[in-house]
């Protein structure tokens, strides 16, 4: 069945007051807390799950991809009006945003950037309808050797790219691999790491490792340093965006925004390797090139349109194949599965009208994202008010109830509690936290793939190469590593001549 | 006093935890039902690739300490803070003091208790603010959670809220 048979109970679906107001709720809140300095968008996402635990999975699901878009676009807040980005994302938004801002042009640079985050987000949202349905009609054809190779080269690449040492990516990768085998083995049902405690026979909660991963290490990094917010907030300023600009900043978005949709739709990439490929892709090509750091309108447009096209693209991979994009979706992956429903190329023909209502949610949310944004700039100066003090305490109770309400199981709390330790560890020692979550939810994946293989194979390892599709995988995965390991030693090199200089 | 690198406390700490689990922890508590034939099959042939990948990791990451970071002078920062560690470990004795009254103090009660605990940790800053909150928080959230999404809340018997 195609989008057009769908399309008629997609939009019935989708057209609820609840579902409308979820997602409109979702943008609200991904705004804000996109937009208060020291959370993120992965926070807010985190934090955002339990929530939906009550409602039906289209509301719940739309709330959540709410307060992703808004969240990605409330970051760059921050970053244009007091120089911190909200979400790392934003970062390459600060390069020309600020110095607008300190030309008293903070009202000009925001408009431009809630624009270019708006078109760019409606072109990703076009490409994840173009392209998710194609790709998951040719993922049925898919066989355990085919998904085992695709599931090890996106583990590949999410580890390689993920922090600025491949082997801490690959460490956190296999930490995330050895929780994923606690509970009860999928062939024979024996005990894996039970350690005789009845609670981890069905495997550890993916929310309580989810939010002990992402919330707790930033509670306890606060209490170690608790920051005084003593910011400047600039003046918005009383000149606004022009259409005349945004036209003469169109290409710019245009690019940016396709570039966010390639980037975005490989897994691992992310949001901010994209915003500065398009921003260092706009002064490359633009006719103000000397102006770009300086304040200059097209580099905010570009950056903004950067980040915000990967958006709807790193949900192509999620909705396709299963495989996560970003961390962001790896959260979204455990809506679905809340929900019953598990991403993959069978979710196309078991819940096409769930998949393609999200679809028109998507594009709803970005005019909520219009009008939102317009509101939130006006107001962010009580946005960014908001003590840290009063808040990461408060983030530690919303924990402890959205992760108890996920079972009704205390024992889950101590889970979050014990994984956001093992969070804090890593992030004192600079581990990246993004491989650990993709590794523990892909990998019952990864190992079910490779032990169906096996037995569709009487234990012989030439199944794993038995199509182009897993060679095609294979070589990719050789790349990658190829690659990584090139950088590494490049790097290496370029630091052993500046030492040999000085 | 002599600060070790991350990368040796990383690359060490792995080696060390992918040989506990190879000796100790696989063979203890992964169960191995004896009519496998395959021994890619096996309940423990997974965590054992896994805690080789580890302990590859470690030793790799130790190599590339000796003979790329070490020698390439590259620095690593520092970000002590005072009465930091306290802190930490406060913080610490206030999450496990916090899961073990759970089930005596119900979730509300143990909630306020909890965030003002961790006020005083941080200082006490904007105290009547913090008073407030640490009361409202719990409250609204056991109305959401109990009263909209249907999640009982744990109370005890001395303090039930509707």
């Amino acid at each position: 069945m195609s989008f057009i048979d769908y399309a008629p109970s997609a939009f019935a679906l989708v057209a609820q007051w609840s579902s409308i107001i979820s997602l409109f709720i979702g943008v609200v809140v991904g705004v804000i807390m996109g937009a208060i300095p020291g959370m993120s968008a992965t926070m807010a996402v985190a934090l955002t799950l339990p929530f939906t635990f009550a409602m039906s999975p289209i509301q719940g699901i739309l709330l959540l991809l709410g307060v992703y878009k808004g969240g990605i676009f409330g970051g760059s807040i921050p970053a244009i009006l007091i120089k911190t980005p909200g979400t790392p994302a934003s970062s390459a938004t600060v390069l020309d945003g600020y110095p607008m801002a300190e030309k008293g042009q903070a009202g000009k640079a925001l408009g431009m950037a809630l624009y270019a985050s708006c078109t760019a987000d409606m072109i990703s949202n076009l490409a994840l309808i173009l392209f998710a349905g194609w790709l998951a009609s040719f993922a049925l054809s898919f066989g355990p050797p085919e998904f085992f190779t695709l599931i090890l080269f996106s583990l590949t690449i999410i580890a390689g790219v993920s922090g600025d040492n491949l082997m801490k990516g690959l460490i956190s990768a296999g930490m995330g691999l050895l929780l994923a085998t606690i509970g009860l083995d999928l062939v024979y049902g024996t005990d894996r790491f039970v350690f005789g405690e009845p609670n981890l026979m069905g495997g550890l909660n993916f929310i309580a490792v989810l939010i002990g991963l992402f919330a707790i290490p930033e509670i306890i990094e606060y209490a170690r340093k608790p920051r005084n917010q003593e910011t400047k907030v600039r003046q918005l300023g009383d000149r606004h965006v022009t259409f005349a600009e945004y036209r003469h900043c169109f290409r710019s978005i245009l690019r940016g925004s396709v570039i966010g949709v390639i980037l975005g739709s490989i897994p691992g990439i992310g949001a901010a390797p994209s915003a500065f490929l398009s921003y260092s892709e706009a002064r490359r090509n633009s006719k103000n090139k000397d102006n770009f750091g300086k304040g200059e309108i097209e580099g905010v447009a570009a950056s903004e349109a950067g980040n915000n096209g990967v958006c709807g693209a790193t949900l192509i991979p999620l909705l396709a194949l299963g495989v996560p994009g970003d961390i962001i979706t790896a959260i979204i992956i455990g809506a679905f599965m809340i929900h019953g429903l598990q991403p993959g190329p069978m979710l196309f023909a078991t819940n096409g009208d769930i998949v393609y209502a999200l679809f028109m949610g998507l594009i709803l949310s970005s005019v909520f994202l219009l009008g939102v944004g317009s509101v939130a700039i006006r107001l962010f100066r009580f946005i960014a008010d908001v003590p840290s003090s009063l808040l990461f305490p408060g983030i530690m109770v919303l924990c402890v109830y959205g992760v108890y309400a996920v079972n009704n199981s205390i024992f889950d709390i101590g889970v979050m509690f014990a994984v956001g330790w093992v969070g804090y560890i890593m992030l004192r020692l600079n581990v990246p936290a993004a491989p650990f979550l993709i590794a523990f939810i892909l990998g019952p994946l990864l190992e079910d793939n490779f032990r169906q293989s096996m037995l569709m194979s009487g234990g012989s390892g030439d199944i794993l190469f038995r199509s182009p599709i897993t060679w095609v995988f294979w070589t990719l995965t050789a790349i990658t590593v190829a690659a990584l390991i090139r950088t590494g030693l490049k790097e290496r090199r370029n630091r052993l001549l500046t030492l040999e200089e000085e | 006093m002599l600060r070790l690198h991350t990368s040796i406390w990383l690359g060490v700490g792995m080696l060390a935890f992918a040989l506990f689990l190879i000796e100790f922890l696989i063979p203890t508590w992964v169960i191995t039902p004896s009519n496998v034939r395959k021994l890619v099959l096996s309940p423990d042939f997974w965590p054992y690739i896994v805690a080789a990948l580890l302990g590859i990791g470690g030793t790799i990451l130790l190599i590339q300490y000796y003979f790329v970071t070490r020698p390439l002078q590259i620095p690593e920062e520092h970000d002590d803070v005072p009465g930091g560690n306290m802190r930490i470990a406060l913080v610490a004795i206030l999450m496990v003091v916090y899961y073990v009254l759970l089930p005596y103090l119900g979730m509300i009660l143990a909630s306020v208790l909890a965030y003002v605990a961790f006020m005083v940790v941080i200082g006490l800053p904007r105290k009547v603010a913090a008073a407030i909150i640490a009361i409202v928080l719990p409250l609204l959230l056991y109305g959401f959670f109990d009263h909209v999404a249907g999640v009982p809340i744990p109370q005890p018997d001395f303090f039930r809220l509707p």
